[in-house]
């Protein structure tokens, strides 16, 4: 705190003589808060130890033994689980709060090491033998019942990203584009139907008001798996192109009333980069089919950029403006 | 100096400090209220999401812009790009006064890209116009850098003037052969101290509030280049590199012992003087660079297998953490462990869980449901954006 501006404040009366002698007392204290520094460590830590501990077991996998590994991991696992259940606060559907900053991480860990115990048993044991849906699907049920059980956003990420996995498809946020070959239809329809089921569980969380806070999480996964495939299904089914900019362009209006209505910045933001994508590749497409590659075209494209994108900035401005009024 | 309203910067300033004091429960909300009401400020800036919508949007009509002086050029690009970068520059600097002081945009994304197009398109038309070496590459970046810094007080842009110092003393030192390998460390590691001092001064001073960000950010820069410019990694790898002074792998550097101990100590004094000073920017440039010296002693001496080290690793940060944690729990020397200014609360959670998906999760392998390989091809003509 800077005490020039408060003695100043003080000096011209916005303050009392009462709030201005505690925050002379809040100067002399001066306490700085670590709290980001110690949580940062620890998941350092934590990142750190299981990726070692995995490396570490993978590279000794023949002295150590396979029973004697998996042994280990399922201790940590429950071990990491006793703890939760045992310190837990009890459930609601509405927000229950950690009873301590260590109790998250401690989830993280069970879930982690369960998730490579079965990964593992899979692996080496073909326990669901050709059925590698059930592999993901099992740990998939217990990521989902821990996150809304134990109420934590983190672990309901992973059970969402388990989902897709399980219909077959990568949405790790920075593997979304490479890990997916969006050029075949079933990826393209999976994403699709993937990305209106998951908006609709973010509707029924809000509108049920089970876990209001997990609606985020839902909505981010769902809008952007829906707006990538509608996108992929753009690029690749040449024939009925406009359908799907269509259908782009109809559920991002949808998307964007409700992002609106909630007012969020972020998925106005994002929501409108998805459709300029879409039309400037339609737009791009059409000049191509009109003329080719030339001169004109290129000047064409070029003032579409440079006025597209000053709509675009207007719609931004016009959008700030009107969110900024609702909130 | 500064374009922008200085009288409701400091307004702004006066609105933060009163905010902190209120989440402290020091003040009370009608006094909180009172004092927004009388120190307003009336710049435009718009939700950080939209700043970064605008901030690409008005990249790209820049980019297009700029695209479509040159193509009227297009038979003689080679000669004209020079001055067409420097027209451009101009344009839109122009436009980025105009939209600072007419439209009162601050920090509204349009300024900011406006700031970083405008003086890169001054410094590469210039140094093309010329055909500047490297050393001279670096004097104008450093003047550009420094006129932007003192009108438009951003931070990226001071530290970008800050390395170009940086180059330039190095720049001039290099052609000294020999004698130049010895003395580069210590002069760049004189000069970031020299920056470090003098920000450091000037962040005292009550007429440099308005760049109070620029300067601690600067200061943060200069104990960083301190530490990377005696790093012994740094020191043998880059005087390898630069002077095709081949010193064999297992020969260590001649005087190599200056730079262990400055490498080994060097973090440790930064988180003791954080610690001391209370000072968290400090302590955590300090832990980042304890990172550093793992790297640095590893690369050299394989004492342990890399897992092995980041297992233990682990362990010792959870432990150091949990004691930390645990020890902290009442307030002790003036830390504590409580949050005292948190963000909106569901805003950090949803990054961490974002942070989680990415770090922790699983991916769907294409063996799994029997899909072929491959990867993303279906870019078509928007894959450029």
């Amino acid at each position: 705190m800077n005490t020039n501006v408060f003695d100043q404040l003080h000096s011209e009366g916005f303050i009392s003589g009462d709030s201005y002698e505690k925050i002379q007392l809040q100067r002399n204290k001066a306490l700085v808060s670590v709290h980001w520094e110690i949580k940062t460590l620890l998941y350092l830590g934590i990142l750190l130890f299981s990726a070692g501990l995995g490396t570490l077991v993978y590279k000794n996998i023949d002295s150590i033994g396979h029973q004697i590994t998996l042994l280990f991991i399922a201790l940590v696992c429950t071990g990491c689980c006793y703890y939760c259940f045992k310190n837990k606060l009890p459930f609601s559907t509405g927000k229950v709060v950690a009873p301590n900053s260590f109790f998250d991480y401690v989830l993280i860990l069970a879930c982690c090491t369960f998730l490579t115990f079965i990964a593992y048993l899979q692996f080496q044991y073909n326990l669901f033998g050709n059925r590698y849906g059930l592999a993901i699907f099992f740990p998939m049920l217990l990521l989902f019942f821990y996150a809304y059980y134990f109420d934590h956003a983190g672990v309901l990420s992973m059970a969402i990203v388990n989902l897709a996995a399980w219909v077959g498809i990568t949405i790790t946020p920075l593997q979304v584009l490479t890990s997916n070959d969006f050029n075949t239809s079933p990826v393209i329809f999976t994403g699709i139907a993937l990305g209106i089921f998951l908006m609709i569980i973010a509707w029924a969380t809000r509108k049920m008001s089970i876990k209001d806070h997990f609606e985020f999480t839902y909505a981010n996964f769902g809008t952007h798996i829906l707006l990538i495939s509608l996108l992929a299904a753009l690029f690749h089914f040449e024939i009925l192109n406009i359908i799907w900019f269509l259908s782009l362009v109809i559920s991002s209006y949808f998307l964007y009333r409700k992002a609106v209505l909630n007012s969020s910045f972020y998925f106005v933001l994002v929501i409108a980069f998805y459709v300029y994508i879409g039309t400037s590749y339609v737009v791009l497409n059409f000049l191509d089919r009109l003329s080719g590659f030339n001169e004109g075209s290129l000047y064409a494209a070029f003032f579409y950029f440079i006025i597209s994108g000053i709509v675009l900035a207007l719609f931004l401005i016009r959008c700030n403006k009107k969110l900024k009024e609702t909130c | 100096m500064l374009a922008y309203n200085t009288v409701w910067l400091n307004n702004l300033f006066i609105q933060e400090q009163a905010a902190g004091a209120f989440h402290q429960t020091c003040l009370k909300k009608d006094e909180l209220n009172g004092i927004n009401r009388h120190f307003t400020a009336g710049f435009y800036t718009p939700n950080f999401f939209i700043r970064i919508g605008l901030f690409i949007l008005t990249t790209v009509i820049l980019l297009f812009s700029f695209g479509l002086f040159s193509l009227v050029f297009l038979g003689s690009i080679e000669h004209a790009v020079g001055g067409i970068a420097i027209f451009f520059g101009l344009l839109s600097y122009a436009a980025l006064e105009y939209i600072v002081q007419s439209k009162n945009h601050f920090k509204s994304g349009v300024d900011d890209a406006l700031t970083w197009i405008s003086a890169i398109s001054f410094a590469g038309g210039i140094s093309y116009l010329f055909n500047a070496g490297a050393l001279a590459n670096c004097w104008i970046i450093f003047i550009i850098c420094v006129y932007y810094s003192v009108r438009f007080a951003d931070r990226a842009i001071s530290i970008a003037g800050y390395i170009a110092l940086l180059g330039i003393f190095f720049f001039a030192i290099l052609p000294w052969g020999v004698a130049a390998k010895a003395v580069l460390p210590f002069v760049l590691m004189a000069v970031s101290f020299g920056c470090f001092f003098i920000t450091k001064r000037m962040q005292g001073l009550t007429k440099n509030m308005l760049y109070q960000n620029c300067l601690q950010t600067l200061s943060v820069s200069a104990l960083a280049t301190v530490y990377l410019s005696a790093n012994y990694y740094v020191v043998r790898e880059a005087g390898n590199a630069l002077f095709n002074f081949e010193i064999a792998d297992e020969q260590p550097l001649p005087f190599g012992w200056i730079f262990w101990i400055l490498t080994l100590i060097i973090p440790l004094v930064y988180i003791a003087r954080g610690i001391q000073k209370k000072d968290r920017l400090l302590i955590r440039l300090g832990l980042l660079l304890v990172a550093v010296i793992v790297f640095t002693v590893r690369y050299y001496y394989a004492f342990a297998a890399v897992e092995m080290i980041m297992a233990v690793g682990g362990i010792i940060l959870i432990a150091v953490s949990y004691a930390l944690s645990r020890y902290l729990r009442t307030p002790k020397h003036g830390f504590t462990n409580f949050d005292i200014n948190p963000l909106a609360e569901n805003g950090k959670m949803q990054l961490e869980s974002i942070i989680l998906a990415q770090s922790l999760s699983i991916q769907a392998t294409p063996e799994s449901k029997g899909f072929g390989g491959g990867s993303f091809g279906g870019g078509g003509a928007s894959g450029d954006f």
